[in-house]
């Protein structure tokens, strides 16, 4: 090794790179509902990243302008055994990560995976997985928004459509298919069927503040089941496609 | 401390029938009592002690530095230790963030404003001795009464200083109140269909969900937002349960704040 | 003020120890200061001492705890107060940490489980043994322990567990060793846990108590407390327990658990001991009852907090008192705590003078 290197931190001599599927993404249509004028579309992938258990790729282009993208990698490990003290239930952990330009503040990002881990504390199965921990670690591809550096609001709801995904891609327990909504800075996490909330986010003054918060969640929810639809469908495409591959593989 | 298993149904089965039986018998919108001292710190220009009746206890103090204005982007400045907790520790980051981000945010600047050019910044210290359940709460109204006893050094020179080349004079001795509105952040505990304020260690472990509230200048401001209080008994809550909880604090906040004013 | 949403107590002037009171020149905390403390006599047994203080200049004491030996004359090492037996010399503490001894009633929490035994947290320096032969397991007295035992140790006892044992034996480091062979002890449930001081705990013959309203209380030795809504088994055997006495009482109450064993037999370890006694699940308690239970913790609390010795006769005492402030809730508040105290206090020096 290069003697000059050692200030450079290179990682383990045995460290393997992120691999990528060879055979290229499913030919699937982005699934957007662009067609509607001002309003949000997504583009999903899972299963980008082989070497975890679980992951998925979301494109969400924003309502105002096709300049608002957030484009976000999940991936989960485990559930894989956890050393240390017994425990009964399995331990959730989430890390935030940006990847290219690092805008958000460290205070935030800690205060945005609390807020996720409690969200999905409440959704995964913990008792499935005893002495086992389960890692989510969520990579921010890339954020924009017009005026702002970022938009915390987007980036919030596509952490939890992404971790919800990838928990499925990885066969992990979950009671139900969280996603959030959003409307007005307001973001809500639901699950079944938007009658119950497992997470709230309000992190700044929106302009609808005389607003009742119970019609603020009854937006919230229009643009959940819009986002839990996209996110149904895709996984049920996939499913086909799969069957049909399979079906082809087993007739060759 | 870990609860057993016994104890933490008895808890959970007790806060969710109706009307809520709390383990020390408090209603759902009663704080445990604590205990102000303000003003004891002599090298700082604010300061508050805040005890609850549980043991947790934590110190505040606020001190000033003239900056210019045009320059410093922020004006109040808050650090936070927490005692028994790594400094980046989820609880102890968390919390920074959010009451940096609360005071910022929702104080206003023209409060601290000296002359055209220059300004206090507002330097809070939260010192958190012991804490048996969320700090956040306690944090908030030690903020709250050190902010509200903070006494600065009053200008002398004129205010106006934008041609001046001269850095702003101050009296000898005298000192003015500082006035400003500081926001007050409520843990509301969700349990089943009930929201009850101000949950001690044990409800928070058997609570449903929890709700932090903030509340400023009359109204529920921003940051809202769920907090899982625990691991166990975490699950979804009915948008109703989220706006009683709204509802209860907006009941209470003006009883709160006149009683820490009082 | 009827229900305070918030009680809120100010101080300026600042919360360091201020001693209000004007030293009358005799204090009754006598340092040994210089060469006239030689000549002052000795603490006598019940005295308040403070460490450093002079106890003794008499050799002939044997030294216990809390005190050192220096130059032929011994000192407090702790402020407490002279206790002497025979010829030995001790200073039991005021505060601080439980000391185990043979003997006691306590209640633990589980803290580890481990090789064959538990680790138990009982407020002492250090966490006492619980070895999963000290304990009753299902099948009853004659069944041997087995390798499946030890790996199903967590089924019985889990972190965070409470559980009410007598300490066995103490080790030779202080810590204490327990025992649950006896129906009294085991696993508790259907109720709630609070934590006083220690040395507010008298030892005495009986630490379990029927209270009134369906409540039993046990007062451990170490200062944890557990209320729980009385159970046939407690309201059987009445305040003071022998065991076998109240087997007969027993063997009904369970009968659905284990058919056929409606006859007598000569112990009821075996059918005590089924799985039930390891149960995760709490019986019905009515809302009255939790309210009861509620009004006994906040009450024992008022009474911790006045400083006052904790016995059953006081627990009912301030009950009694309690009962003229009508929401639980306001218990809460030091005024009403310390007038609680005040009261029990009052009752007993009356009771005491008539």
């Amino acid at each position: 090794m290069n003697i000059s290197d050692r200030r450079r931190i290179l990682g383990p001599s045995n460290a393997k790179l992120l691999t990528f599927d060879k055979s290229g993404p499913v030919e699937i249509e982005p699934i957007s509902s662009s067609s509607v004028p001002n309003s949000t579309s997504m583009y999903i992938e899972n299963g980008l990243i082989c070497n975890a258990n679980g992951s998925s790729y979301l494109e969400v282009t924003g309502s105002t302008s096709e300049a608002d993208r957030t484009l976000m990698l999940t991936s989960v490990y485990g559930p894989r055994p956890s050393r240390g003290a017994f425990n009964a239930k399995a331990t959730l952990s989430v890390q935030f990560k940006e990847v290219t330009l690092e805008k958000i503040p460290a205070g935030e990002l800690k205060e945005l995976c609390n807020f996720l881990s409690n969200v999905f504390n409440a959704v995964i199965n913990l008792e499935r997985y005893p002495k086992s921990g389960i890692d989510v670690f969520l990579s921010l591809i890339h954020s924009s928004n017009g005026s702002q550096l970022y938009e915390l609001e987007s980036i919030i709801s596509t952490c939890v459509n992404g971790i919800t995904l990838a928990l499925i891609d990885a066969g992990i327990e979950i009671f139900d298919t969280v996603s959030a909504g959003i409307y007005e800075k307001h973001i809500v996490a639901f699950v079944k069927n938007g009658t119950e909330i497992v997470g709230f986010w309000k992190g700044k003054d929106s302009a609808s503040e005389s607003e009742d918060i119970l019609s603020i969640i009854e937006q919230c929810k229009l643009d959940y089941l819009k986002n839990r639809k996209a996110m149904v469908e895709y996984l049920v495409r996939c499913n086909d496609k799969e069957d049909h591959l399979q079906h082809e593989v087993t007739k060759q | 401390m870990v609860l057993s298993v016994t104890e933490k149904l008895y808890l959970h089965e007790s806060l969710v029938s109706n009307p809520p039986a709390r383990p020390d018998g408090r209603s759902a919108d009663q704080f445990r009592p604590i205990e102000i001292f303000t003003d004891f710190l002599p090298t700082s220009n604010g300061s508050s002690k805040i005890v609850a009746s549980d043991g947790t206890e934590c110190i505040v103090s606020a001190k000033c530095k003239v900056v210019d204005h045009t320059l410093e982007e922020d004006l109040i400045e808050v650090d936070v230790d927490i005692a028994g907790h790594r400094d980046d520790s989820p609880l102890v980051q968390g919390t920074l963030s959010v009451l940096n981000r609360v005071l910022l945010s929702q104080i206003d600047r023209g409060s601290l404003r000296l002359t055209k050019k220059y300004s206090f910044k507002l330097y809070i210290d939260v010192l958190v001795l012991s804490s048996y359940s969320h700090p956040l709460t306690l944090i908030s109204f030690a903020i709250y009464s050190a902010l509200n006893s903070t006494l600065l050094p009053t200008l002398i020179s004129s205010d106006d200083d934008l041609d001046v080349a001269e850095l702003p004079t101050f009296h000898d001795y005298d000192l003015t109140k500082l006035t400003i509105k500081v926001p007050v952040l409520f843990t509301v505990a969700v349990c089943g269909k009930n929201v009850i304020v101000d949950p001690a260690s044990s409800e928070s472990d058997v609570a449903n969900n929890g709700i932090l509230v903030t509340w400023y200048d009359g109204k529920v401001t921003a940051p809202v937002r769920t907090l899982g209080l625990n691991e166990d008994y975490v699950s979804g809550i009915t948008p109703q349960s989220l706006a009683d909880g709204l509802k209860l604090i907006e009941d209470i906040a003006p009883k709160v704040v006149k009683a820490l004013d009082s | 003020m009827s229900v305070d949403v918030l009680s809120v107590r100010k101080r300026q002037e600042g919360f360091q120890f201020v001693n209000e009171h004007d030293s009358d020149g005799d204090s009754d905390v006598e340092m040994s200061n210089g060469e006239n403390a030689e000549s002052t006599q000795e603490a006598k047994d019940g005295t308040i001492v403070t460490p450093g203080e002079l106890v003794t200049d008499d050799p002939v004491w044997m030294r216990g705890h809390g005190t050192y030996f220096l130059e032929n004359q011994t000192y407090a090492s702790v402020a407490g107060t002279v206790s002497r037996v025979n010829r030995l010399l001790s200073v039991l503490p005021l505060r601080g940490r439980y000391a185990p001894e043979t003997g006691d009633h306590v209640i633990g929490r589980i803290a580890e489980v481990g090789n064959r035994r538990w680790k138990v947290d009982i407020g002492a320096k250090q966490h006492a043994v619980l070895m999963l032969g000290s304990v009753n397991l299902p099948g009853g007295v004659l069944r041997r322990k087995s390798e499946s035992d030890e790996l199903q140790m967590r089924s019985f006892l889990k972190e965070g567990d409470l559980l009410n044992a007598e300490v066995q034996s103490l080790f030779q480091d202080g810590s204490a060793s327990l025992h649950t062979r006896s129906l009294k002890y085991g696993k508790l449930r259907n109720g709630v846990f609070l934590h006083v001081p220690s040395p507010l705990v008298v030892r005495s013959k009986n630490h379990t108590h029927n209270l009134p309203g369906n409540v039993t209380i046990i007062l451990g030795v170490n200062g944890f407390i557990w209320l729980r809504k009385t159970s046939e088994i407690d309201a059987a055997s009445g305040s003071s327990t022998v065991i076998g006495k109240n087997a007969a009482a027993i063997s009904g109450s369970k009968g659905e658990y284990k058919p056929g064993t409606s006859s007598v037999s000569i112990t009821r370890l075996e059918e005590e001991s089924s799985w039930e006694i390891y149960s995760d699940k709490n019986d019905h308690i009515p809302e009255t009852t939790k309210n009861t239970i509620t009004r006994y913790a906040n009450v024992i609390k008022a009474l911790a907090h006045c400083e006052i010795g904790i016995t059953e006769a006081r627990v009912v005492a301030a009950y009694e008192v309690s009962m003229a402030y009508g929401h639980i809730g306001s218990l809460i508040d030091k005024d009403n705590m310390e007038s609680i105290g005040q009261d029990v206090i009052n009752a007993e020096k009356m009771r005491g003078n008539a």
